[in-house]
């Protein structure tokens, strides 16, 4: 996604340029936190500006909080409804949020024109995840015509084409991108495959398929094509000295095997040939198992979320273990498994099983929460701590530790330090109203009366719009 | 240009003669099943759950089931499952009898064999070798033997003949593996989907639900059952070499002579896994030389969704050639049979590959349609996901069938356009049977549904050029010889087929067998290799006739 925009250029400056400049530094010194209660209070102050709500989203979209993060973009659109760069935001959270028709509708409007590129490259991904193939293909090559160094977008048109069997339109594409520089070895090797189709059209093939080789030697289907190639046209040698060579480079490749166990038959090596066979034939079990198990894993997952979303815990649970019988270290699975023990009281069995998700995934901010929460349930503050501040490092963006990490600061009668970690659990949790009042809580602790009762103020109208709302 | 004379418009030379080998090789393919009589429409039981088992189709075929000498049809019929719409009666198989005057009745209760479990497959052949032809009926859930009682009914021996097999089976076929003079059975089976087990699969994003990749469930074993010729079976599946616990998930089988050793070898069509191929070792025993032969794989060593399959030789080199329908963006297989056992993957250098990239085969056969003497191929084509545009619009679940002529010179041309009215429907087809039920000297074609009415196409000027029709009766051999191979000579040609009970996907065709002559006025020779491993030679015999065979005793009146 793009930076945040520099200037709320379309409203009235006077009130929030220095708070718009400063949450702009913010950001670019990695305040995100910072920078987002910078831009929250400039939305306080000119709730009117598009940019600011604009700017919002695009900090919580780094912090991961997609959900609000679409919600700003929302607010930003509704306020700038011509602003491409604004619906361009709001188009990709909706894709990512698999809103695609409201994703396709607001791409379409922010593609142009005039034309704005970047909306016509996510408005054809949406369109490729609606199974609109054609309309998708339709709008990569417009973007490709507006971007023509996109040598990605260029590969994967060649790849859509190639799909709706518009062969000659994709190696014309394809082509077309050898004018740029530094041509990666997958343009030339889709190039070569796309042109190995035709019998007449092989030569031409194997000398791009050559020039992947040249920039990558290493690149293993280049060089199994032209193994294959080779042998097609009889040159059984040829092609054997290709296909060892992808052999050693990349020795658990099963189709290697697989073509070097023809090869050598044709060329009445049958020792060999049977070698060739086993070795593919392991690899090949290898690959199908491991697929299989992913598979199986995927779906196990979505069913078990689905389960978990209806409330049917126990069958969730059952679920999660049946993921466990295939992967025995799935963090996921042990991570939703020690909040369903939570849940049930379990404290010990929960710890257990953050523990072993952690011992896989240890850069994953939610896990240590959950181990931090389990630990101050359990009176350990100092380890509760350690692991709050881990996950706060790995994740600022979870309000919930922040909130935890506060209460234990306030408990310690580390009251300033509780106030930096509510401040910072309000600007993710704006409508919380909890946060505000621990924050009155501390700050009256600190003898603060006037933020405390400010605080209070703010959630007593929080309290009075959630009552509002129901 | 040719100047046709005065006041006349000029024609192309070209689109002269054009036009004058259209005409040559008219020969189309008619829509008539309501018009025979067939009022059969396919239940699968379909739900919003999206049981992987609705969407497999069912099969069916020909066969002559009251001995009157024409083709009788049977379709295998789906059942409800929880959350079916439900129904006044429930769907059961059917049994169509050839009334020989162009139509057919349905004489499913008469004949007693309306199973109403979810039927997919059937192969028929006479078990016991009493001169009618059983029925054995493959099921997601128990299969059922039918034995024939030769008047027009037909009971249930299942248990008594111990081929119930259960889980979830799918193609069957019948041959005398062992020589001893009864037909054997194999079975395939799928994979240990459950209603119980069932999951959702889809775009969860988007609330799409579809139906699970094969991939998610295991397969279950195959089951080669040996006829110890008193009415009942013993399973050799491990005995016999062919047990496999964790490959297969199979779908189409179809037994020949691959190696021209003399005895029957297996083909196996596998879903995500590699095919099988099983050579035959005699002594009751095979081995698994599918890698070895260099087949079950595509040619860039991919496992394919294999659906159906059949055994062929399309260039007449003596050798068997094996056809293996494919999934969408794959594309049906066609292998190459070679001396010495090996297989070539000639699929694209045949033209074959191309045109099927963008469609799901299921059902097919080789067969000669115009009888010109060179095997040609049909494919029945119909997607499993009924939502699939949603998924990918360059795919479609409605796809009309193929009809590859074989152009004689090693390649294959798709005029599916040009074969009449019943090639440009687009349907789900399933499984498909060549078959000649109005006795006119050439080869019509059922496809069966899922969820719909199925196909019965008559050909109509394939039988323009000349033919001829063999049925054996087996004295040392099994009955109808299944497994026995035909080898004719006519016109300074020789082409050769074998006698099958199952091949295809989930169907059956006739044990007679029809070859097309071309111009020739009669088969000069003809060379049968009986399953018994007796060689009898006959002919000349003039073509247009359907003769009958019997075992050390020639040709009967």
């Amino acid at each position: 996604m793009a930076w945040v925009a520099a200037t709320g250029f379309t409203e009235p400056q006077v009130q929030i340029d220095e708070p718009f400049r400063r949450g702009v530094e913010l950001f670019n010194q990695g305040k995100d936190l910072e920078a987002l209660q910078v831009f929250r209070s400039a939305a306080f102050l000119a709730p009117e500006n598009a940019y600011v709500h604009y700017n919002i989203g695009m900090i919580l979209e780094k912090l991961g909080l997609s959900t609000e993060a679409l919600e700003a973009f929302r607010k930003a659109a509704n306020l700038a409804p011509e602003e491409q760069e604004i619906l361009l935001a709001l188009g990709e959270s909706l894709y990512w949020a698999s809103r695609l028709e409201e994703a396709a509708a607001i791409l379409e409007k922010a593609a142009g024109p005039p034309p704005l590129p970047e909306a016509l490259e996510i408005l054809a991904a949406v369109e490729q995840a609606q199974g609109a193939t054609d309309k998708a293909t339709s709008t990569l090559k417009h973007y490709i015509e507006l971007r023509p160094e996109d040598l990605d977008a260029r590969l994967l048109l060649g790849e859509q084409l190639a799909g709706a069997k518009r062969y000659e339109e994709a190696i014309t594409v394809l082509k077309a991108g050898l004018t740029v520089n530094n041509v990666p070895p997958d343009l030339f090797f889709r190039i070569g495959e796309g042109l190995s189709r035709n019998s007449e059209e092989r030569g031409e093939a194997v000398r791009y398929l050559r020039k992947a080789l040249e920039v990558d030697s290493q690149h293993e289907p280049a060089r199994l094509l032209l193994g294959r190639i080779l042998a097609r046209q009889g040159h059984l040698e040829e092609s054997l000295a290709e296909l060892q060579q992808v052999a050693n480079d990349h020795p658990r490749s099963p189709q290697v095997h697989f073509a070097l166990a023809d090869i050598y038959r044709r060329l009445g090596r049958a020792a060999e040939a049977g070698e060739a066979q086993r070795r593919f034939r392991s690899l090949e079990k290898d690959a199908q198992e491991s697929d299989r198990r992913r598979t199986r894993i995927m779906v196990s997952a979505t069913t078990a979320r689905e389960l978990l979303e209806q409330g049917k815990v126990q069958e969730a649970r059952a679920e999660f273990e049946s993921i466990l019988e295939l992967n025995p270290e799935s963090a996921e699975a042990h991570a939703t498994l020690a909040k369903i023990a939570y849940s049930s009281g379990n404290l010990n069995e929960a710890q257990r099983h953050i523990t072993r998700a952690i011992n896989q995934e240890t850069t994953v901010g939610e896990y240590h929460f959950l181990a931090g929460l389990f630990a101050a349930r359990t009176g350990k503050g100092e380890e509760a701590e350690s692991e709050l501040r881990r996950a706060l490092e790995l994740d600022p963006a979870i309000p919930d530790a922040w909130s935890l990490l506060g209460v234990l600061a306030a408990d310690d009668s580390r009251h300033a330090e509780a106030v930096g970690c509510f401040l910072k659990e309000a600007s993710l949790s704006p409508s919380n109203p909890s946060v505000q009042l621990n924050l009155s809580a501390a700050y009256r602790a600190l003898g603060k009366t006037v933020q405390a009762e400010e605080a209070m103020e703010r959630y007593r109208a929080l309290l009075a719009a959630g009552e509002s709302k129901r | 240009m040719i100047a046709l004379g005065a006041g006349q418009a000029l024609i192309p030379l070209g689109a002269v003669v054009l036009f004058f080998s259209l005409n040559q090789e008219q020969v189309v393919f008619v829509d008539v099943t309501q018009q025979v009589g067939i009022d059969f429409v396919h239940y699968n039981g379909a739900t919003d759950e999206k049981y992987l088992v609705e969407t497999m189709g069912s099969g069916g075929g020909f066969f002559d089931y009251d001995g009157d000498g024409d083709l009788d049809i049977y379709l295998l019929n789906g059942a409800p499952l929880p959350g079916s719409e439900l129904l006044q009666k429930p769907p059961t198989n059917v049994l169509y009898r050839n009334n020989d005057d162009g139509t057919f009745s349905d004489v499913t209760a008469l004949a007693g064999v309306g199973e109403a479990g979810f039927g997919m497959g059937m192969a028929a052949a006479d078990v016991d070798n009493d001169g009618d032809l059983d029925i054995y009926v493959t099921n997601f859930g128990a299969n059922v033997l039918y034995r024939n009682n030769g008047d027009g009914t037909f009971s249930d021996v299942t248990a008594y003949a111990g081929v119930e097999a259960g889980a979830w089976s799918t193609s069957a076929a019948f041959a005398d593996f062992d020589g001893d003079g009864f037909v054997d059975l194999f079975v395939c089976r799928y994979v240990d989907f459950s209603l119980s087990t069932h999951k959702f699969c889809g775009d969860r994003a988007r609330n799409l639900r579809a139906y699970c990749h094969p991939v998610i469930y295991d397969p279950v074993p195959n089951l080669l059952y040996r006829n110890r010729g008193d009415g009942t079976f013993t399973d050799v599946t491990a005995s016999a070499g062919v047990y496999v616990k964790d490959e297969g998930k199979s779908l189409g089988v179809v037994w020949g002579d691959y190696d021209n050793d003399g005895d029957l070898d297996l083909h196996v069509a596998n879903d995500t896994m590699r095919n099988f191929l099983y050579r035959n070792e005699g002594q009751g025993r095979f081995t698994d030389v599918t890698l070895s032969a260099g087949i079950g794989y595509s040619e860039d060593g991919q496992a394919q969704a294999g659906m159906g399959n059949d055994f062929g030789d399309y260039d007449g080199n003596g050798w068997l050639d094996i056809i293996v329908t494919n999934f969408d963006f794959e594309y049906n297989a066609l292998y190459q049979g070679q001396p010495g056992g090996v297989f070539i993957d000639r699929s694209y250098s045949t033209g074959l590959a191309e045109p099927s990239i963008n469609f799901l085969g299921f059902g097919t056969f080789f067969f000669d349609y115009n009888n010109d003497g060179l095997l040609d191929i049909f494919v029945a084509n119909g997607h499993i996901l009924d939502n699939i545009d949603l998924f990918n619009s360059l795919s479609t679940y409605r796809e009309r069938n193929f009809l590859f002529r074989n152009r004689g010179d090693g390649g294959f041309e798709e005029i599916s356009h040009r074969a009449g009215p019943g090639f440009s429907r687009e349907m789900v087809g399933r499984g498909a049977a060549p078959g000649d039920f109005d006795d006119d000297g050439d080869e019509d074609i059922l496809v069966t549904m899922s969820g719909e009415a199925p196909l019965l196409l008559r050909n109509e000027g394939g039988n323009r050029n000349r033919w001829i029709g063999l049925r054996l009766v087996g004295r040392r051999s099994n009955r109808d010889a299944v497994g026995a191979r035909v080898t004719i000579e006519a016109g300074g040609k020789k082409y050769f087929k074998e006698i099958k009970a199952g091949s295809s996907y989930l169907s059956q065709g006739p044990l007679a067998l029809l070859f097309g002559l071309d111009s020739a006025e009669s088969a000069e020779r003809i060379v049968i290799r009986w399953p018994s491993g007796e060689v009898e030679k006959l002919g000349p015999a003039a073509a247009g006739r359907r003769l009958i065979a019997v075992e050390g005793l020639g040709v009967v009146p």
